[in-house]
């Protein structure tokens, strides 16, 4: 004998149909890639160099010298307002590595002896040849460059007047 | 189901095409975006199956002109895929042979019904002109921007150099910064075949394939981020070794579950597949014509068939060709030197700034620092490589700008050589030299510009000879003079011949 049907288990809960769940990943890919797209859509830039200067300021007081390599690096690539300053910090960072030639490299960019560029490379450059102690005539000549070159962008800095006024003949 | 051809005339007809088929194979087999060519050839053949099904019977041949038009125009094309060696041409005349086929047997219907499946054989054959790479290439560039831009968000310090992501302390993704991304062609073809299979309508395809690529993009952003994301706060690598191949796999298995999830969004048609064929006889009516000629067009193209089989053992059998590239003849262990001193310039155990590395390809590299006064350079040599390799991409895909590439073939016999001035942060120059040569000691890079064009179509000619390649990067604080010029290209002559000559020398007789 057949058996009846059961019209409470034909009416049984309701059941979600099976492509009900599969278009859920779909949508929640094509939801994050929305969402994605609109939070990295044109970045703040100026906001993001302010960001990785602090960044690059704060590794080289704490000596994380491979930290401020990246950050330097990267404030690179925000272009002019931070350029001389990245270059400068690029140029601690590898020197603060041992990383000599990369140092002069770009510290040859940022303080070059024949045209001011950025005064605290050029100071930088003048306290650093100053600091090896013995010295030649050339040496002095390119201490006094520096210098005069940290006055010709900054008129005011009272330790250049004061190295200068030592070196000057 | 007879196709009212003797079978004998297929066989013939398939025999005209083997032997440069298997030559194709083989070396589609040496591309990692390409190894999926036997899912997809097998994809082809069960849309072809499902399809038979629905062609109309009895089915009523083509017209017989574009019949003999298609078989002419494979006929020539095979004829010059076998005068030129190019297994790339062979398939193609493989397909339009396959087509005149397809329309004498059963006419547009039945060729209507098969355009899935050659679609399918459609996507295993390298497009022209590397297309197919600069797609992977741009995606990888692309990929790279928004997982910087994604890791500004997640507070990751880093800074990006061409399609490398460097950490403090680390770059990543230093291996794949020339390559492009392997999985898209698997998951456009993976996409084509279910939309095929579903047998949905020309918007779906306009909307799922671009999706599809979304999706691969958007995948390798997540996982580029997270990677750097977990090394950078965590200490944890997740972009290198089993770790990398697993999440290739997963990540794969998602995007085919997502290209599925994405089609079912679509509403289904209301009518289904074409109804079965009408009964009546499955006997192809194509009796407009004479079967012999096309028998006879058969056997001519097993004679091609036959001569194919005759080049492909030779070549086979030549020295450091490209049916068993893979495999260098260069002797493991293979040493490689130069003399401390050539012309005025002196080896120097002090390599070039960091920032500014010459970037190696081959299997093994061997690299030499040389100075002179006011100038030093690196001579490296990069060997074996699987194919010819245009090593610009690398110095690209690393961060240098190229502003210039010229090859440049000297009139006293040296090698021929590319040039090429190249410029990067933070404001460093260079000049970089490169020649290769393959293991029948043959420079190469001339060819590359002399047939510009046809190699860059990729269609003649093996690119898949094993190559060694001589570079010489010359790192510059001020543009070269003259002598500075001579005296670079001295060293990279005398470097050229002397590791050219030892490469020979070490070569498996």
């Amino acid at each position: 004998m057949k058996p009846e049907p059961n019209p409470s288990a034909a009416a049984g809960p309701k059941r979600t149909a099976p492509g009900f769940w599969l278009k859920i990943p779909a949508v929640l890919a094509i939801a994050f890639c929305v969402v994605l797209g609109l939070s990295i859509w044109r970045p703040d830039s100026a906001a993001l160099g302010m960001r990785y200067l602090e960044v690059a300021r704060k590794a080289l007081d704490q000596k994380d010298y491979p930290a401020a390599i990246v950050a330097s690096s990267r404030l690179l690539s925000f272009g002019d307002p931070f350029r001389n300053e990245a270059l400068f910090k690029l140029a601690l960072a590898h020197q603060g590595l041992g990383q000599t030639a990369d140092a002069s490299n770009v510290l040859a960019m940022v303080a070059p002896s024949d045209k001011p560029v950025y005064a605290p490379a050029h100071l930088f450059v003048a306290r650093t040849l100053i600091a090896r102690g013995s010295r030649s005539r050339e040496v002095e000549d390119l201490i006094v460059a520096q210098l005069r070159n940290v006055l010709a962008l900054e008129p005011d800095s009272a330790e250049a007047k004061e190295l200068l006024s030592r070196y000057q003949r | 189901m007879p196709l009212s051809l003797p079978p004998w005339s297929l066989v013939l007809l398939g025999f005209g095409f083997a032997p440069l088929l298997a030559a194709f194979f083989i070396g589609l087999w040496k591309q990692p975006e390409y190894q999926f060519f036997p899912q997809a050839l097998a994809a082809a053949a069960f849309l072809a199956w499902d399809r038979l099904k629905e062609v109309p019977r009895p089915m009523r041949g083509g017209h017989p002109a574009l019949t003999a038009t298609f078989l002419l125009l494979s006929f020539v094309s095979l004829g010059l895929a076998l005068l030129f060696w190019s297994p790339w041409l062979g398939i193609v005349s493989a397909l339009v042979a396959a087509i005149s086929v397809i329309w004498r047997t059963g006419g547009p219907a039945f060729l209507r019904k098969m355009g899935p499946a050659i679609v399918m054989v459609l996507t295993v054959i390298p497009p022209p002109l590397g297309l197919d790479q600069r797609l992977g290439l741009f995606l990888r560039g692309l990929a790279t921007t928004m997982s910087s831009r994604t890791l500004d968000l997640l507070g990751v310090i880093h800074y990006v150099t061409g399609n490398v992501i460097e950490l403090p302390g680390q770059k990543l993704l230093v291996e794949e910064a020339c390559s492009g991304i392997n999985s898209v062609l698997f998951v456009t073809a993976f996409t084509l075949f279910y939309l095929f299979w579903r047998r949905r309508s020309f918007p779906v395809f306009l909307v799922c394939l671009p999706a599809a690529l979304a999706f691969v993009l958007v995948g390798n952003v997540v996982r580029i981020s997270l990677g750097a994301w977990l090394r950078f706060f965590y200490g944890i690598d997740i972009l290198s070794g089993w770790k990398h191949e697993m999440q290739s796999v997963i990540l794969t298995a998602v995007y085919l579950l997502l290209v599925v999830s994405l089609e079912s969004l679509f509403p289904r048609r209301k009518s289904g597949p074409s109804s079965a064929p009408p009964p009546g006889g499955e006997r192809s009516t194509a009796r407009q014509f004479s079967p012999l000629w096309f028998q006879a067009a058969c056997c001519l193209f097993a004679v091609l068939g036959v001569l194919s089989a005759f080049k492909g053992w030779d070549k086979w059998h030549e020295k450091g060709d490209g049916l068993h590239a893979a495999n260098s003849a260069l002797k493991s262990g293979a040493v490689f030197t130069l003399p401390d001193r050539i012309g005025d310039w002196r080896r120097s155990d002090i390599g070039p700034p960091r920032i500014s590395k010459i970037e190696t390809l081959g299997l093994s590299s061997a690299i030499w620092n040389y100075r002179r006064p006011g100038m030093q350079a690196v001579v490296a040599f990069d060997y074996p490589i699987a194919t010819y390799h245009d090593v610009a991409a690398c110095y690209d895909g690393n961060g240098w700008f190229i502003e210039k590439k010229e090859i440049h073939v000297p009139g006293n016999g040296a090698p021929p050589r590319f040039e090429m001035q190249m410029k990067k942060e933070p404001g460093i120059r260079a000049t970089l030299w490169f020649s290769t040569i393959n293991e029948k000691g043959e420079w190469v890079d001339r060819a590359t510009v002399k047939h510009d064009f046809m190699t860059r179509l990729g269609i003649f000619g093996s690119q898949q000879e094993t190559t060694c390649r001589v570079q010489l990067l010359l790192l510059e604080k001020k543009p070269l003079d003259p002598v500075g010029y001579e005296a670079a290209a001295e060293l990279f002559e005398a470097a050229s011949d002397i590791l050219s000559r030892q490469m020979l020398q070490q070569i498996r007789r």
